[in-house]
C-alpha cells in the first residue's frame, strides 16, 4: 500500500516529474504522428492500387497476352469466391491532341466499362462521371455544344445557356447533390465561367464546347468517334495545393488521335502503325501520379481489334483465339483473396494442358505462364518501399524516444538520490527491497502512463487537424508547405489515426518509462538502511 | 551485565508486548553475543564494536552511554536488525537476527529478497522493533499523521489495507495523542520544532506496539523541558512493561533507566 501512496505523493510533490512527463508526451505524440501519416500513406496507396486492379489479377506479364480468357472467365465465374471477372488489354500508343499540339506516349488500356465498374473502383476515379453520372461512355459519341435554350412559357421567354440532354439533367442532379468543380482553368475560360455565374448558372466543368454564335441551341455535333478516358495528369497539371490546372482549353468531346503498334500472332511488331481518332470522354484521377500521367482507357473490343489480338481464322481454316493481357477479378465478400489466387494459379496451369481446346505450342505457353496474384502482391514494388520507410521512421523515432527514456532515467535517479533518507526509513520499518524498488518502478510507469496518454491525445488532435495546421503554416509563409500535392499523390494529408497505433504508443511509453526506472529502482532496492539514513 | 536488576513483567506488560509466554519473559529477550562491527575507510579499518555483549530482559529499560563516536548508534543499529555485524549474533527471543557468520556477504547482496534471513530481518523490523533515530528522519513530503501512517502501510499488504485502514488510522491518531501532537496532525515536519519532530518519531516507533523500543538519543537535541516531556513518555511506557534500549549521553536521562551501560572501546560495561 505504501508503494502506491508514496508513488502518488512523490508524483505530486516533485515538480521535476512534470519535465519527464512532458518529454514522454512529446515523444509519444511525435511517434504517433509519424506512424499515422506514413501508415495513412500506405493505406491510401493500397486503396488506390486496389481500386484500379480488383482483388486478384491473372496476368502472364507478356505484351502478347494470353488466349482463352473468355473460357476461363466463364469457368471461374461459377466459383463461389469469384464475384466478377473482366478481361483487360494493355498496350502502348502515341496520344496526340490536335488542337493544342501536344503528344505523349501512353499506356493504352482496353476495358469493358460496365464490368470494370463492378470489379474495381475505376468509376470513382472518373471526373466527369462524378459530375454527370451516367454520361461517360467508351462507345461512339459526338461533341456536346453549349447552347441557348428558350425557357419559360407564353410571353416570358428567356434565353438560358444549357447543355444538350442527357448532360443537362445529369448536371442539374449533380448540382443538387452539391458536386463542385475543383479544377482551375486558364484566364479565358475562367472569365467565361464568371460570366456564366453572373447569369445565375453554376459553372460546369469543362465538359462542353462553346457554340459559334450565342443564339445556337444546345446540341451534339460532329463525327462519331469512340470515347477515350485520359489520365488526369496528361491533360492537366497538378498544383502544389492539390488542384488541377487544365492545359489550355480542352473540353470533353474534343478529338484526340491514338497511334498503336499491333503485334503479329508471333508477338512481333510488323507492318503499319494504326492511327485512330477518339473523343476525350473523361479523365481518370486515381491520385496515383504514375497511373494518371501514363494511362488512357478505351473499349476492350476495339483495342483488341486494333491490335489484331481478336479471334481470327488462319489461312488453313484453323481458329486463332482472341487474347487479353490480364483478367481482373473481384472476390466475393468473406473469401480470402490470397487463397483464391492460389486456386486460380493452379486452375490456369491445368487449364492450359486440359486438351479441351485446340492451342498451338506458343499459345499454350502463354496460358501456362499466367499466374494469379492478389493486388497487394502485384503492387509490392510501390507499397513495399513506403512500408520500409515507415519501419525506418519508427526506428529513428524509437531512437529519439530513447532520449526521453534516458531523461526519465536521470530524473528518477535524481529523485532516488533525494529520497535516500526516505528509503532508509522505509527499510528500517521493514519495507522489503523489492517493495522500495517498486515505488520507483511504479513512479516510472506512472510517468509513462500520463505522458503516453497525453502524447497519444496530443498526437491524435494534431493528426485530426493536420491539414488545417498545414493551411495555417502556409498562411504564415508559403515555404512552410510540408506536403506538396504536386509531389505526393493525395489531395489531403492522410489524417486517420489507427486506434491500435495510439494504444501501441501508450503502452510503449509505459514500457519504456518503466524500463527507464529500473536503474533508479535498483539503486533504491539495494541500499542498506543505515547507509541510506546516513546519506547526506 | 549479570548484575542487571531484574524486573518482573506484570500482566499489563505482557499485554503490551504482544502476549508472549510468561516463561519467555523471564530470560534475556534481546541478546547481543560478541558482535563486532568494523568500518573500512579505504585501506584503514576502523573497529567500532569489538565483540560486544549485551542482554536485555523483557520489560527492562536499559540506557547506553558513551563518548561521541564510541559506536552507540552503531550498536543500536546492529541490535535493531538494521546493520549487519561482521562477527557475533543478535538474538531476539532466542531467534537469530542475522545469517550465520560464514554466510554474511556484507554489501554484496542486492535484491536479496529470496533469502530467509533478509525476510526474517524485514519481519523483525516491521513487527518486533521500534526505532527512534538520532536525527528524527521523517519523510518531508508527508504530514505528521501520514509519517506515522506510512509505517502502518508498510506493515499491511495492499490487499489487507482496505480492511485494516480504519483501525490503523485510529491507532495512529491515538499514538500521536499520547505524545501530545493531536493539534499538529496535518503539519509537515519542516513546520515542527525539534521536540515535536522527536515526538512524531517516537509515535512512529511505537504505533505498532513493538516488543523492543530502540531510541537513539531521544533527548539529544532538545532543551531540558522538552527532554523531560519525552522522558515522561518513556517512563510511562516502561511502567506499562515496554522493553526499551536507549542511547544517551545525558546522565540525568540515563538515571530513568533500570540499568546503565557504558560503551567504551567497542565493549559494554555496567556502571
Ligand atoms: N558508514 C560509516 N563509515 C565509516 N565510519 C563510520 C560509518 N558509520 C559510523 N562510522 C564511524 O563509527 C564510529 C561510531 O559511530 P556512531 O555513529 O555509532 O557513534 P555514536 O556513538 O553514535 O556517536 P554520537 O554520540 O556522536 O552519536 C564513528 O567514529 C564513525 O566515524
Ligand atoms: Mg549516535
Amino acid at each position: 500500500m505504501y508503494k502506491l501512496f508514496l508513488t502518488l505523493r512523490y508524483l505530486r510533490k516533485r515538480r521535476i516529474a512534470y519535465a519527464a512527463v512532458g518529454a514522454v508526451t512529446l515523444c509519444a505524440a511525435m511517434v504517433l504522428i509519424v506512424m499515422s501519416v506514413l501508415g495513412g500513406f500506405v493505406q491510401e496507396m493500397k486503396a488506390k492500387a486496389r481500386a484500379l486492379l480488383g482483388d486478384v489479377i491473372l496476368d502472364n506479364r507478356s505484351y502478347h497476352g494470353f488466349p482463352l480468357y473468355e473460357e476461363l472467365i466463364a469457368e471461374i465465374s461459377t466459383w463461389p469466391e469469384i464475384q466478377r471477372a473482366t478481361p483487360v488489354l494493355y498496350s502502348w500508343g502515341l496520344l496526340r491532341f490536335p488542337q493544342i499540339e501536344q503528344t505523349a506516349t501512353v499506356r493504352v488500356v482496353g476495358v469493358r466499362l460496365e464490368d470494370v465498374y463492378e470489379v474495381n473502383g475505376f468509376r470513382r476515379s472518373l471526373y466527369y462521371e462524378q459530375h454527370y453520372p451516367g454520361t461517360t461512355s467508351l462507345g461512339p459519341q459526338k461533341q456536346a455544344i453549349l447552347g441557348v435554350a428558350e425557357e419559360g412559357t407564353g410571353g416570358a421567354l428567356s434565353a438560358v445557356p444549357r447543355l444538350p440532354e442527357p448532360l443537362h439533367s445529369a448536371n442539374e442532379r449533380a448540382r443538387a447533390a452539391g458536386v463542385r468543380d475543383t479544377d482551375e482553368y486558364d484566364r479565358e475560360w475562367t472569365s467565361f465561367r464568371k460570366s456564366l455565374e453572373k447569369d445565375g448558372i453554376t459553372p460546369y466543368p469543362g465538359v462542353f464546347a462553346l457554340p459559334d454564335g450565342m443564339d445556337d441551341s444546345p446540341r451534339w455535333e460532329g463525327e462519331e468517334h469512340p470515347g477515350l478516358v485520359i489520365g488526369r495528369d496528361i491533360v492537366g497539371v497538378r498544383q502544389p495545393e492539390g488542384r488541377y490546372r487544365r492545359l489550355g482549353f480542352y473540353p470533353r468531346g474534343y478529338v484526340v488521335t491514338l497511334t498503336l503498334l499491333p503485334t503479329t500472332e508471333a508477338g512481333d511488331i510488323s507492318g503499319q502503325p494504326i492511327k485512330r481518332a477518339f473523343r476525350y470522354a473523361d479523365d481518370s484521377r486515381t491520385g496515383v501520379h504514375d497511373i494518371d500521367s501514363n494511362y488512357v482507357y478505351c473499349e476492350f473490343a476495339l483495342l483488341q481489334r486494333l491490335l489484331q489480338m481478336d479471334e481470327a481464322q488462319r489461312e488453313d481454316g484453323s481458329r486463332v483465339p482472341g487474347r487479353c493481357s490480364q483478367i481482373q477479378i473481384k472476390i466475393a465478400p468473406g473469401h480470402d483473396p490470397a487463397k483464391a489466387a492460389e486456386r486460380l494459379s493452379k486452375f490456369v496451369a491445368d487449364f492450359a494442358y486440359s486438351g479441351r481446346f485446340a492451342l498451338n505450342i506458343s499459345e499454350r505457353e502463354l496460358l501456362r505462364r499466367t499466374r494469379a496474384e492478389t493486388w497487394e502482391q502485384s503492387q509490392r514494388h510501390v507499397i513495399a518501399p513506403i512500408e520500409k520507410e515507415r519501419v525506418l521512421m519508427q526506428i529513428v523515432m524509437g531512437i529519439i524516444s530513447l532520449v526521453a527514456v534516458l531523461l526519465v532515467l536521470c530524473i528518477l535517479y535524481m529523485i532516488v538520490l533525494q529520497k535516500t533518507r526516505d528509503v532508509g526509513v522505509l527499510k528500517s520499518v521493514g519495507a522489503s527491497s523489492t517493495g522500495v524498488g517498486a515505488i520507483f518502478v511504479m513512479y516510472g510507469a506512472a510517468v509513462g502512463a500520463v505522458g503516453g496518454l497525453l502524447g497519444a491525445a496530443l498526437g491524435w488532435t494534431f493528426m485530426v487537424n493536420i491539414n488545417e495546421i498545414q493551411e495555417f503554416l502556409i498562411s504564415i509563409h508559403p515555404g512552410m508547405r510540408v506536403w506538396d500535392f504536386s509531389v505526393y499523390a493525395f489531395d489531403r494529408i492522410p489524417s486517420r489515426v489507427e486506434p491500435v497505433d495510439a494504444v501501441g504508443v501508450f503502452v510503449a511509453s509505459i514500457l519504456a518509462c518503466t524500463g527507464g526506472s529500473f536503474a533508479a529502482a535498483w539503486r533504491a532496492a539495494r541500499m542498506e538502511p543505515v547507509e541510506a539514513l546516513r546519506y547526506e | 551485565m549479570s548484575d542487571a536488576r531484574q524486573r518482573e513483567a506484570g500482566a499489563t506488560a505482557a499485554a503490551v508486548v504482544g502476549g508472549t509466554s510468561a516463561d519467555g519473559a523471564r530470560g534475556a529477550f534481546l541478546r547481543a553475543e560478541g558482535v563486532s562491527r568494523t568500518y573500512r575507510l579505504g585501506r584503514v579499518e576502523v573497529p567500532v564494536l569489538r565483540r560486544a555483549d549485551l542482554s536485555v530482559r523483557r520489560g527492562e529499560f536499559a540506557a547506553i552511554m558513551g563518548k561521541s563516536g564510541s559506536g552507540k548508534s552503531t550498536l543500536l543499529h546492529v541490535l535493531g536488525a538494521l546493520d549487519e555485524p561482521q562477527e557475533g549474533q543478535v538474538l531476539v527471543d532466542g531467534e537469530p537476527v542475522y545469517a550465520p557468520v560464514g554466510r554474511r556477504s556484507y554489501r554484496a547482496r542486492a535484491l536479496d529478497v529470496l533469502s530467509v534471513h533478509e525476510r526474517r530481518r524485514n519481519r523483525l523490523r516491521r513487527n518486533t522493533f521500534g526505532f527512534v533515530f538520532q536525527f528524527y528522519h521523517l519523510l518531508p513530503e508527508l504530514t505528521v499523521f501520514e509519517n506515522v501512517l506510512v509505517t502502518e502501510m508498510v506493515r499491511t499488504g495492499v490487499l489487507r489495507w482496505p480492511t485494516a485502514r480504519g483501525e490503523a488510522r485510529r491507532r495512529v491518531a491515538a499514538e500521536l495523542e499520547r505524545v501530545g501532537l493531536s493539534h499538529r496532525l496535518s503539519h509537515r515536519p519542516n513546520e515542527l520544532s525539534g521536540g515535536e519532530r522527536q515526538r512524531v518519531a517516537i509515535a512512529r516507533a511505537l504505533v505498532h506496539r513493538p516488543s523492543v523500543l530502540l531510541a537513539d538519543e531521544p533527548t539529544g537535541n532538545l532543551d531540558a523541558t522538552s527532554g523531560a516531556a519525552i522522558m515522561a513518555i518513556f517512563q510511562a511506557l516502561h511502567a506499562a512493561g515496554q522493553t526499551i534500549v536507549m542511547v544517551t549521553h545525558d546522565a540525568t536521562v540515563a538515571a530513568c533507566a533500570d540499568r546503565v551501560l557504558h560503551l567504551d572501546d567497542g565493549r559494554l560495561a555496567a556502571k
